[in-house]
């Protein structure tokens, strides 16, 4: 019967239903069609095995419409801390049936389970049309990620799972239409309807139904309440115009960033160009106890170190908690990054009360990991500062100056949590308190010299970022490295072979092998083979991005590394720093030992295990890609 | 018009192709009654008509997807509009969503009904409430292609309480089962979708036929009819 075409209203709504989930969400309405119309539907009872390895080779595609699917290995089956459980829109086994093998996990059902099933024939079809859909398939690691940061959000936490996580796109996060008024309504008009629709904000449009301003709660208090603003006058004059926009395809943890990085409380979705809802910042962290948003301002407002030092330490409880709902990597960094940017800033703020050097023209550097915003929970300072060479000026006064002041805010800084520099490579530092000219004499000098030290200083230099004053500097002494390091192979030459140093812990067998009591180091072994050979890679391309992955993404098209094969790399490193985050949280909280970035991969769950060795497999892939370029 | 039960009413003239389906599908054997009930295939089907009164109203569409070994093949379905002289009424279109110009460029009903025959062939059928689709079906193929279509029809409207006995009281109509088991329905009282949800319904209810006394497909049937009695007796 399968030459049969479904009714269209039949394949619409199996589609509907689809695209609630990726990768159906971003595939062409065609192809989705396509796939949906050869979908069988299919009941599991609870506890029921779908499929085991007894199922003999796997020729169908499993899409649970809704319900929960149970991944465990067989011989496992009563240790659930081994298992992931899949969901609504999750597909399964997609390796077994692309290889076209029995699989080695068992599916159960652990509730009542509606699953579509896809036969291998319109797999492959969808397959070779769709390349949304065939990345989303051959991603295997991506795919396990996914499953992994599940895994993390259950063994932290007991509560229901809120479907929503933080890469979900702002779309589903959309709890209602937007009520929007004319901007010429009265305050009474819109106060009158918030009332009687109970809602938070309202979105004023003009005469073309654009969207110009949004008012909300809070406004009320001090805007119109506070301010003694007659409530007859037009919304327009109380209202913020220009409200933040994001597209319905943005990540929860874009809006999240943008509300952090601007103080915003409400981010205007669009779709295509139409308005449709609001996001909060509550219907962002509703289940977080702190909000970024009153984090950041805390941190803005902080009058002293101790006030900012506490501040310090909510940020990493709130990392801790976002951690604990399984927010990616990623986004977690990004975040701590941020509030400790802030952090960062406040202190200089606070220091530059005491100290008159705002006229030096000074910029405060990042770098390393807060260079390239790759901060773990465990960070401690790396910072330099950089002054322009100003006519008429002083330099040693000057300098003299900014190290009384950098004194100051590395001290502050070691207050909030960021321990000093055990290398003491801290503005404080006269060797790292350079002018722009002095900075240009040093890079060089390394690059013509390259020797081990030389190439340690660039390990942790290159990777520069500016966090307080004139970013000018920062970029002009970024466009003399990229200028400069291009004409010297031989510094990149060195920095390879030294880069190719520590192979990733992979067995002759593709197993990872530990070290002392089998242990491996996160930190040595893996992050920073990524981190390194994305430096060199983009040095040598002339990319001027600083994060890894920023790095990854901008030179992979540049030197013909495929898509797939950038997207593999950036998700094993993000989940290498995941487990890094893991490992020093599960420190914090009194699990003992001194080095926060060693783990026993034993100790790993079996799914995390795999993902591990699949990441060690990707830092060896781009190690050798880096050493055929410099034919190490 | 004469009334369905006089013998000697001349059979409709039908085209070639359409008399063809028909003639087939009085040769095909009856489906096999011993067969488990999970096994094999059940055809679930929907109609909309012009109002809920079987006997006056027209029919307006048929709706219907197979539930095949316990899984519902997407593709294994078939949806037609009757062409209509003139369109129902308004309040009638806005139940069912079949628009004026739909109905009157519908397919003709002799051929739309004759191609239903052939999809269902003689597999027992399934609907909720299935004295409703029963009789409309069974006029309109009456009027228009001069069969009697008399199957075998599980109701879950009977059957559902039985495999539930703890929600039979709370539960009444469709709309209710599918609540309680979180069954989507993309639009509601549109024949294929209503086909869609009654037929995950009765993936729910498959599993239990042993259960319930009713091992074979026959004794579902049977269990089925004999309740409608019981609850309505």
């Amino acid at each position: 019967m399968n030459e049969r075409q479904p009714p269209p209203l039949l394949t619409a709504a199996t589609a509907d239903v689809l695209r609630k989930h990726a990768p159906f969400d971003a595939m062409r309405e065609a192809d989705l069609v396509h796939l949906a119309a050869g979908l069988k539907l299919r009941y599991f009872a609870k506890d029921a095995v779908i499929l085991s390895p007894e199922s003999g080779r796997i020729d169908s595609l499993f899409i649970i419409q809704r319900g929960a699917v149970q991944a465990e290995e067989p011989s496992h089956v009563s240790i659930n801390a081994l298992a992931a459980t899949l969901t609504d829109g999750e597909v399964f086994p997609v390796g077994a049936l692309i290889a076209g093998r029995a699989t080695t996990l068992r599916y159960r059902a652990l509730r009542d389970t509606f699953c579509y099933v896809l036969d291998e024939a319109r797999f492959r079809e969808v397959m070779a049309r769709s390349p949304e859909f065939h990345a989303f398939c051959t991603r295997r690691l991506a795919a396990l990620l996914a499953a992994s940061t599940r895994g993390t959000r259950e063994a932290y936490s007991n509560r229901a799972a809120d479907e929503l996580t933080m890469a979900s796109p702002l779309r589903n996060a959309i709890r209602h239409a937007p009520v929007t008024l004319p901007e010429s309504a009265s305050v009474r008009q819109v106060l009158e309807l918030m009332k009687t629709k109970r809602i938070g904000s309202i979105v004023l449009a003009d005469g073309g139904g654009r969207a110009t301003g949004i008012f909300t709660q809070t406004d009320v208090l001090n805007r119109v309440a506070l301010a003694g603003q007659p409530l007859d006058r037009p919304v327009s004059e109380v209202m913020t115009r220009n409200p933040a926009t994001l597209s319905a395809a943005s990540a929860l943890s874009e809006a999240a960033q943008l509300m952090a990085r601007r103080g915003f409380r409400h981010v205007l979705v669009l779709d295509e160009d139409r308005l449709i809802g609001v996001i909060s910042e509550r219907d962002l962290f509703g289940l977080q106890r702190l909000s970024m948003q009153g984090l950041r301002k805390d941190i803005g407002r902080a009058e002293s170190v101790d006030a900012l030092a506490f501040a310090a330490r909510e940020v990493r409880e709130l990392g801790t908690a976002m951690l604990a709902q399984g927010v990616a990597a990623e986004q977690l960094t990004q975040f701590v990054s941020a509030l400790n940017d802030a952090v960062t800033e406040r202190a200089i703020e606070l220091a530059m009360r005491d100290h008159d050097v705002a006229a030096t023209g000074f910029c405060w550097m990042g770098l390393g990991s807060e260079g390239r915003g790759e901060q773990t929970l465990a960070t401690d300072q790396d910072n330099a500062i950089i002054f322009p060479d100003l006519e008429g000026a002083d330099r040693e006064a000057t300098r003299a100056r900014l190290l009384a002041f950098a004194d100051e805010v590395n001290r502050s800084l070691d207050a909030c949590g960021f321990p000093l520099c055990k290398g003491n490579i801290m503005a404080r530092n006269p060797d790292w308190c350079l002018s722009l000219q002095e900075w240009f004499a040093r890079f060089d000098d390394w690059i013509r010299n390259s020797d081990p030290e030389a190439l340690l200083n660039a390990s942790i230099f290159f990777d520069f970022r500016s966090l307080h004053g004139d970013a000018g500097l920062v970029e002009q002494l970024r466009e003399f490295l990229l200028a400069n390091v291009k004409d010297r192979p031989v510094f990149l030459r060195q920095m390879a072979s030294n880069a190719a140093q520590t192979r990733p812990p992979l067995g002759l067998f593709g197993d990872i092998v530990g070290g002392e009591g089998g242990t491996i180091d996160l930190k040595k072994q893996a992050a920073r083979v990524f981190v390194d050979c994305a430096r060199i890679l983009a040095l040598s391309a002339g990319v001027g991005a600083v994060s890894t992955v920023e790095r990854l993404r901008l030179t992979g098209p540049r030197i013909r590394m495929s898509d797939d094969d950038v997207a593999a790399a950036i998700d094993a490193f993000h989940f290498v720093q995941m487990l890094r985050l893991r490992a020093q949280d599960s420190l914090d909280r009194g699990a003992g030992a001194s080095e926060p970035n060693r783990i026993d991969p034993d100790t790993l769950n079996s799914l995390d295990r795999r993902i591990l060795k699949e990441s060690l497999r990707q830092a060896r892939k781009l190690q050798n890609r880096v050493g055929l370029d410099y034919q190490l | 018009m004469l009334p369905s039960f006089w013998p000697f009413r001349r059979a409709p003239r039908l085209p070639e192709e359409v008399a063809e389906l028909v003639a087939r599908w009085r040769r095909l054997g009856e489906y096999d009654r011993g067969r488990p009930a999970a096994k094999g295939r059940w055809v679930v089907v929907d109609v909309e008509s012009s109002g809920l009164d079987a006997v006056n109203d027209r029919l307006i569409a048929v709706g219907a997807l197979a539930v095949v070994d316990g899984s519902v093949d997407l593709a294994d379905s078939f949806e037609v509009i009757l062409r209509q002289d003139a369109p129902s009424d308004v309040e009638n279109i806005e139940v069912h969503g079949i628009g004026g110009t739909e109905q009157t460029e519908g397919e003709d009903p002799a051929t739309a009904l004759a191609a239903f025959l052939d999809f269902v062939g003689k597999d027992p059928l399934v609907a909720f409430h299935a004295p409703f689709d029963a009789t409309m079906l069974r006029r309109a193929i009456d009027a228009h292609l001069g069969i009697a279509f008399k199957r075998p029809w599980l109701d879950l409207a009977d059957v559902a309480p039985l495999a539930w006995p703890r929600y039979a009281s709370r539960l009444t109509g469709l709309d209710d089962w599918l609540e309680a088991f979180s069954i989507p329905v993309a639009f509601r009282h549109r024949a294929i979708a209503d086909c869609l949800a009654t037929a995950q319904l009765m993936l729910l209810v498959l599993p239990q036929a042993p259960a319930m006394g009713a091992a074979s497909a026959g004794e579902l049937v049977a269990l089925s009819e004999s309740n409608r009695w019981l609850s309505q007796g």
